[in-house]
């Protein structure tokens, strides 16, 4: 069943919300705690009123130590605590790479089954009013390179919704790619009883699409924009970076011919370069055509950022070229949640 | 707590057992890297006389000492360290991530220090299911030289953490000096200027060196607030391998008579422990692990199936 964006009563930020405080009123043993979480923002309010319902033992600031305290929320995890740590932005995460794969990912593997870690990553990617090179990245596909590790990257407010529902219904550590464009998509929520794999946002017979993170906002404009030609696409959500489920994808690709694959991220040895891979290594001989970040650092000034990632302008040029259509594109704007986009941050 | 003669019989089966590996390293029955901790015995069997039902400890990549002091399961550990199907990890682990999980010694990094913002959060959960439980946390001097150990400092005093800090400090890290290192000179400063009590001890006086680890414990159980121990030791052996490494320049042979004069084991009387008690204990062990060992060699090795076993 194909979910619809822009529509429904629950943003994307709201989803979090929703079921974050299904988790920490579930169970007394769910803690967050991160920079800021408790300030007045509360993480794009996301973790709104979150210390005065729970407890400010529940929610709670820390010193500036991201690395030790990844160390700390897996020692909470192996010690029966289900915590959840959260960064403002992605790119912290670098400072807590020994933490996340020297130790978390190998706890269950070298326990030989023994212990879990139960420890989930909230990581914000910010982009536009200047994010630059080191406010914008989204190390999904880094991360996704190490076995024991899940990495999720959840586009609708439905997806965030069950992911977050569901997130400890494993023992893996988990980093959750959350995307600062996605805090206002609108849509509605079903529980559901796993996290999500791959979701399908919509369905067509022409183009198979498969995006990551905030660029299915973007290639879902595309998609629009092809009904006016006649053209109808499957478009696909990467949800689970970790653990691909390729079936809906190739019996898609079969059908259709044409994939596109619209990665939040850049294209060497990435996520979108395995998913080439698997569709070929699962017999699909069509076309394949993969956009991504350019390969350089994301800069700062707003007229090179733009070109810097896929658009949904050009990932409809991207579209038309596979579909051969001869017939002048119209051109689609900025989206509108990166053109209304004001800082400070 | 245990008497000085179970101290010192406890220090003999450890240095036994880091013996045993001694001479079958070169048949290849252990093909990984090992850690000895031979000459630094007694830390461990002093954590592990102050270990309470519910404590948890966190050792790091020289853990043969700390897990044979907590454990009864000896089998399980030399299974390990062989990389057998039986071992406490199933082979995965081997010598520089041992456990002994019924005493909470969860898993051990190799990586220097790393176990020690792990330590924080176990120390942290110990904290909120307010059971009186304490956290030790093992680590070398080369180990303050990492950003995280220096945060960790930090956040358990931050967080009024009830952790032990263990620091065994021989004062090389392979083999560099801590002249090369750092700029520390009193570590117990150090920690002391994060606010955590702080306590100095030396193997050079082992009646003492006992004492003062018992008041850490005594600290911790008591305040719930974290103490920082330095001990001086030596490493009587080279940093990974089984020789000793006393003529290839780097320090001089006269260190280890000094450090042999206050051991427990070579000179079990300055604990009052009689040296032909202390000697027919050592027999008595060698025979033991000589045979165990043997036997351990004969088991199986891990299923094919099980290198995907566990990882997610």
């Amino acid at each position: 069943m194909a979910t619809s964006l822009h529509s429904g009563p629950v943003t994307y930020s709201e989803a979090i919300h929703a079921a974050l405080a299904y988790q920490m009123e579930a169970n007394p043993r769910v803690l967050v705690y991160g920079l800021g979480v408790d300030d007045p923002t509360a993480m794009y309010g996301t973790l709104s009123g979150f210390p005065e319902r729970f407890g400010s033992d529940r929610c709670f600031d820390t010193p500036l130590s991201e690395d030790s305290l990844t160390g700390y929320g897996i020692g909470l995890a192996v010690a029966g605590y289900y915590p959840i740590h959260v960064h403002q932005r992605t790119d912290f995460l670098l400072l807590c790479c020994n933490q996340l794969i020297n130790m978390a990912a190998k706890i269950k593997y070298l326990s030989n089954g023994k212990l879990g870690c139960p420890f989930v990553v909230r990581a914000i990617t910010g982009r536009s009013w200047g994010q630059g090179s080191q406010h914008s990245q989204s190390f999904h596909s880094l991360f996704a390179n190490i076995p024991g590790l899940r990495v999720l990257t959840p586009a609708t407010p439905q997806d965030v919704y069950n992911v977050y529902i569901n997130v400890f219904s494993t023992q893996v550590p988990t980093i959750v790619i959350e995307h600062r464009m996605l805090y206002g998509v609108k849509g509605t929520l079903q529980a559901r009883t796993e996290v999500p794999s791959l979701s399908q946002i919509d369905c067509g017979n022409d183009l198979t699409i498969c995006s990551v993170s905030h660029m299915t906002l973007e290639a879902e404009k595309a998609v629009i924009a092809l009904t006016e030609y006649g053209i109808t696409c499957d478009h696909f959500s990467l949800v689970n970076n970790s653990e691909i489920n390729y079936e809906p994808l190739l019996k898609s690709a079969k059908k259709t011919g044409k994939v596109l694959i619209v990665d939040h991220g850049w294209l060497n040895a990435s996520v979108a370069t395995t998913l080439c891979s698997g569709l070929a290594q699962g017999g699909f001989n069509g076309k394949i055509s993969l956009m991504g970040y350019k390969q350089s650092p994301c800069p700062t000034s707003r007229s090179l950022e733009n070109l810097f990632y896929p658009t949904a302008d050009s990932i409809l040029g991207e579209c038309a070229r596979l579909m051969k259509i001869n017939a002048p594109l119209s051109k689609l704007s900025i989206s509108q949640e990166i053109s209304s986009f004001k800082g400070p941050f | 707590m245990s008497s000085w003669s179970q101290i010192v019989d406890k220090a003999i089966l450890i240095r036994e057992f880091e013996r045993c590996i001694q001479s079958v390293y070169w048949d290849d029955q252990i093909q990984s890297p090992v850690h000895l901790s031979i000459g630094q015995e007694l830390a461990s069997c002093l954590i592990a006389d102050n270990h309470r039902e519910g404590d948890h400890v966190i050792g790091n990549y020289r853990s043969h000492a700390i897990a044979l002091a907590l454990s009864t399961n000896y089998e399980a550990l030399i299974l390990e360290l062989m990389g057998k199907r039986s071992g406490v990890s199933g082979g995965k682990a081997g010598s520089m991530h041992l456990s002994v999980p019924e005493k909470n010694m969860m898993w051990t990094s190799a990586i220097v220090g790393s176990g020690v913002p792990v330590a924080c959060g176990i120390a942290e959960a110990l904290k909120r299911d307010k059971n009186g439980n304490v956290a030790t946390v093992m680590f070398g001097d080369g180990s303050l030289e990492e950003g995280c150990v220096q945060e960790s400092l930090n956040i358990a005093s931050t967080f009024k953490l009830p952790l032990v800090f263990i620091l065994e400090d021989n004062g090389l890290a392979i083999y560099t000096s801590k002249e090369k290192r750092t700029s520390i000179l009193d570590y117990c400063a150090f920690a002391m200027s994060y606010g955590i009590h702080s306590i100095d001890s030396s193997y050079q006086d082992p009646v003492e060196l006992r004492s003062r680890v018992n008041s850490a414990y005594a600290y911790v159980r008591e305040t719930g607030h974290p103490c920082f121990v330095r001990i001086e030791c030596c490493r009587w052996m080279q940093h990974v391998g089984v020789n000793e490494d006393w003529d290839i320049g780097y320090r001089d042979i006269s260190e280890l008579q000094k450090w042999k004069s206050f051991d427990i084991i070579e000179n079990s009387s300055i604990v009052g422990v009689s040296e032909i008690d202390s000697r027919n204990a050592t027999l008595n062990y060698k025979e033991l692990f000589t045979t165990m060992f043997a036997k351990c060699a004969q088991e199986p090795e891990p299923e094919p199936s099980e290198l995907l076993l566990n990882v997610y």
